[in-house]
């Protein structure tokens, strides 16, 4: 019928729609692997390329692309930057809060030294945050989470998580468009994939306000 | 002895086993710190399993469990951080929110004459459907000192959570197998049709139940709360199954009739001990769930087992 | 004066009528056999007297006192006991456990925590009362369900004769036993009498009916149809009322 099929996050496999007749137009989202990656900068940016200590990986649900992507796109950054620092657990946390908590717990006792916690999400990462305060551990661990969402913002804000890597969706959903409307005029889209940037969200960055991306973290 | 305290020998072994490895393969399993951190972190999903041990022990089941948690997570947070009411309304709205749900499942299994299964499976929808609501979707974050005491302080280097899941647990333990509402919640479960002729009001029981077990779930919720500081509408999701899954390890006959919240304690702590451990020996994702599985399966057939060779 | 009356009993199930209009009085230590075909209305019957069912008219009368609204508990508490064709027994829970269901005494643990169920008294009454019966079992903890027949039927006697019953009424009691049984079963029944106790037997087994029994109650389509004195009357004449050929 002519409808131009737009994937919005990348969820659609392009081989897979392409065998069932149905063409796609182009994916837009975010750089999964870039987010994570981006969260391993910060931190060898924070601590140092010569840093060393274990650090803690606390993926998504077992089997989740995202999850997946953004841990591998972190641990990879890492050894490239700094290999004294080394992931000594990639652990599932689901998605849940609560079980981040418990894999801080446990990986703290583990590895007393613990110096970052990178999460595949910001929920995850709040738990961590909340546990390694609990356990006094605040001056030695950084936590680092993804998405850039409310709650992360605010704990930023209050000085407890070190940092997130804010997806843009606004920016996603206002590209995705601008495209469609160019595709209406004739213009044709090479890309099969088109990534969105993410960016670092610290107190710093929030606290000042001035970067201008800041205005498509929702 | 060990009957006289509702324990099955079974679930201790398989507790003492499964630690006793756990011991050897990491020299840090049996630290004071590390076991009162199996216990925390048995905390949230084991105040919901006390609560799946009441219900499925007079033959119902609670499948809401879980969003109730979330509800009641979401409740206590929006009280005091988003309409700044003073700290205790956290408790009072996880607890009430909680309570209330539970009345509604039991008010519709009683009087609708729906099953169990179908009421609850519907409240597991609603209630994280209201969670998501009442949230906006996004977890509510920064709650008082007084609350983030209840999660994450330690007093007397015992996580508050451990005190809040024994006091639970002990007043449970005594009301299932020392009262007479335990005595009639086990015979409910055994014969519905005994209860009822012996004078037991079966309507007034179980709606006693899933206020119950609402209850719990509203104290889990609060735990939740407390530890990550937030409201998060998503806490607490599949947390029913691990519930479940705790009480039938502990003994629970899932068709009801028997059941011993002491015994389900120590179907929590297989489950917490093995989760620790795989943590401790930063097991990757895949076989951590392969590990889990196995260890249900093992514990539930010494059970059977042990029935096979009595009967 | 009698100790159960029954005026004018009615009780339909939907469109089904299946008690229609009875009068009974059962006198203290008669021990009355209730007979007829399935679908009589006995177990109907017995079901409302014990208020697991409620009456759509009438008036029960116990003890000259008015119990035709009163919950099974409550009639349970006036004396009036009934030990059920499957026993109601609750199969997972132990032998005194089952014998003081739903009336559990209490006391207050260590001086002030309420509401401990006494299980050193259970224990120690029903081990009595079992005793008493005669019965042999290995222990008071053994969980009902791994008795046998007539242990679990002696468990079911023990829990309606505990706590001072002024009527038993027994469902079919020895259609499940073994002859030696039977025998105790009648025997048990003769001490009731003796006692003060009045009893109502449901049987299809005539043969316990004539034993046991002095007066013999037909029921047929939810009346009564005959009212015997057992030394007037003979099994035929019995058999002929309840196949509805007499007269």
């Amino acid at each position: 019928m002519g409808i131009p099929v737009v994937d919005l996050d990348g969820n659609l496999d392009h081989k897979i729609a392409a065998d069932a007749g149905v063409d796609i137009s182009f994916s837009i989202g975010s750089d999964n692997v870039a987010a994570g990656a981006q969260g391993a900068e910060y931190l060898v940016n924070k601590l140092g390329k010569n840093a060393k200590g274990p650090v803690l990986v606390i993926e998504g649900l077992s089997g989740n692309i995202t999850g997946q992507k953004r841990a591998r796109g972190f641990s990879d950054r890492l050894a490239q930057l700094a290999p004294g620092l080394k992931v000594v657990a990639s652990l599932p946390g689901d998605w849940d809060r609560g079980k981040a908590a418990n894999i801080t717990n446990d990986t703290l006792t583990a590895n007393p030294g613990l110096v970052a916690i990178f999460a595949a999400n910001d929920g995850m990462a709040l738990g961590a945050v909340e546990t390694v305060y609990a356990a006094g551990k605040q001056s030695q661990v950084t936590v680092i989470g993804v998405d850039g969402n409310s709650d992360a913002v605010k704990s930023i804000k209050s000085g407890r998580l070190n940092a997130s890597v804010a997806q843009l969706p606004y920016l996603v959903g206002k590209q995705a468009v601008e495209k469609v409307a160019a595709m209406k005029k004739g213009t044709k889209v090479d890309q099969d994939w088109i990534y969105v940037p993410t960016m670092v969200l610290t107190k710093d960055i929030i606290d000042k306000g001035t970067e201008p991306m800041l205005k498509y973290v929702k | 002895m060990l009957s006289r305290l509702h324990i099955r020998l079974e679930s201790l072994i398989v507790l003492v086993v499964l630690s006793a490895g756990m011991a050897l393969l990491s020299p840090v399993f049996l630290s004071v710190n590390n076991l009162f951190n199996i216990i925390l972190a048995t905390a949230t999903f084991g105040v919901l399993a006390i609560g799946a041990t009441f219900v499925i022990s007079s033959a119902g089941l609670d499948l809401s469990l879980g969003s109730v948690l979330g509800l009641s997570s979401v409740v206590g947070a929006a009280l005091v951080v988003t309409l700044e009411w003073p700290w205790y309304f956290a408790i009072l709205g996880s607890l009430i929110a909680g309570t209330l749900a539970g009345a509604v499942n039991g008010f519709i299994v009683t009087r609708g004459m729906v099953p169990a299964f179908i009421v609850t499976l519907g409240m597991l929808g609603i209630a994280r459907g209201l969670a998501l609501i009442i949230s906006g979707g996004r977890g509510i974050y920064g709650l008082p000192n007084e609350i983030l005491f209840l999660g994450q302080a330690r007093p007397l280097g015992v996580p508050t959570p451990v005190f809040i899941l024994a006091l639970v647990a002990i007043i449970s333990h005594y009301i299932l197998a020392h009262t007479r509402f335990g005595h009639h919640t086990l015979a409910l479960g055994d014969n519905e049709a005994a209860a009822k002729a012996t004078g037991i009001d079966i309507n007034r029981q179980r709606m006693l139940l899933y206020m119950l077990s609402g209850l719990m779930a509203g104290i889990a919720g609060l735990i939740f709360t407390a530890r990550v500081n937030t409201g998060d509408p998503t806490a607490g999701l599949n947390y029913e199954l691990l519930a479940i899954t705790a009480a039938i390890i502990g003994g629970t006959n899932l068709f009801g009739g028997r059941g011993s919240i002491l015994g389900t304690m120590i179907g929590a702590l297989i489950m917490g001990v093995l989760q620790n451990g795989l943590n401790l020996l930063a097991v990757q994702a895949y076989y951590q769930q392969m590990a889990i599985g196995m260890v249900l399966i093992a514990a539930v057939w010494l059970d059977q087992v042990r029935d096979r060779k009595r009967s | 004066m009698a100790l159960l009356s029954l005026k004018g009993l009615k009780k339909s199930f939907g469109s089904i009528e299946v008690l229609r209009g009875i009068d009974l009085e059962i006198n203290p230590s008669e021990v009355v056999g209730l007979v007829g075909d399935n679908g009589a209305g006995k177990s109907t019957l017995m079901k409302s007297i014990t208020g697991v069912y409620s009456l759509d008219e009438g008036r029960i009368g116990f003890q000259n006192q008015d119990v035709t609204t009163l919950p099974p508990g409550e009639r349970r508490a006036r004396g009036i006991e009934m030990i059920y064709q499957d026993l109601a027994l609750a199969p997972q829970q132990d032998i005194a456990n089952n014998i003081f269901l739903g009336r559990e005494p209490t006391k207050r643990l260590w001086g002030f925590l309420p509401g401990f169920v006494d299980k050193e008294k259970i224990d120690a009454e029903a081990l009595k009362m079992i005793d008493r019966l005669g019965a042999r079992i290995p222990s008071i903890h053994v969980p009902v369900g791994r008795l046998s027949g007539g242990q679990q039927q002696t468990v079911a006697i023990a829990r309606a004769l505990t706590f001072d019953p002024k009527l038993v009424i027994m469902d079919e009691p020895t259609a499940a036993l073994a002859v030696r049984e039977v025998e105790g079963v009648l025997k048990l029944i003769e001490q009731m009498r003796d006692a003060g106790i009045a009893v109502i037997l449901i049987s299809h087994r005539l043969n316990d009916i004539f034993a046991a029994c002095q007066r013999i109650v037909v029921l047929r389509r939810g009346s009564v149809i005959a009212d015997l004195q057992r030394e007037a009357t003979d099994m035929n004449e019995v058999v002929s009322y309840i196949v509805g050929a007499h007269g």
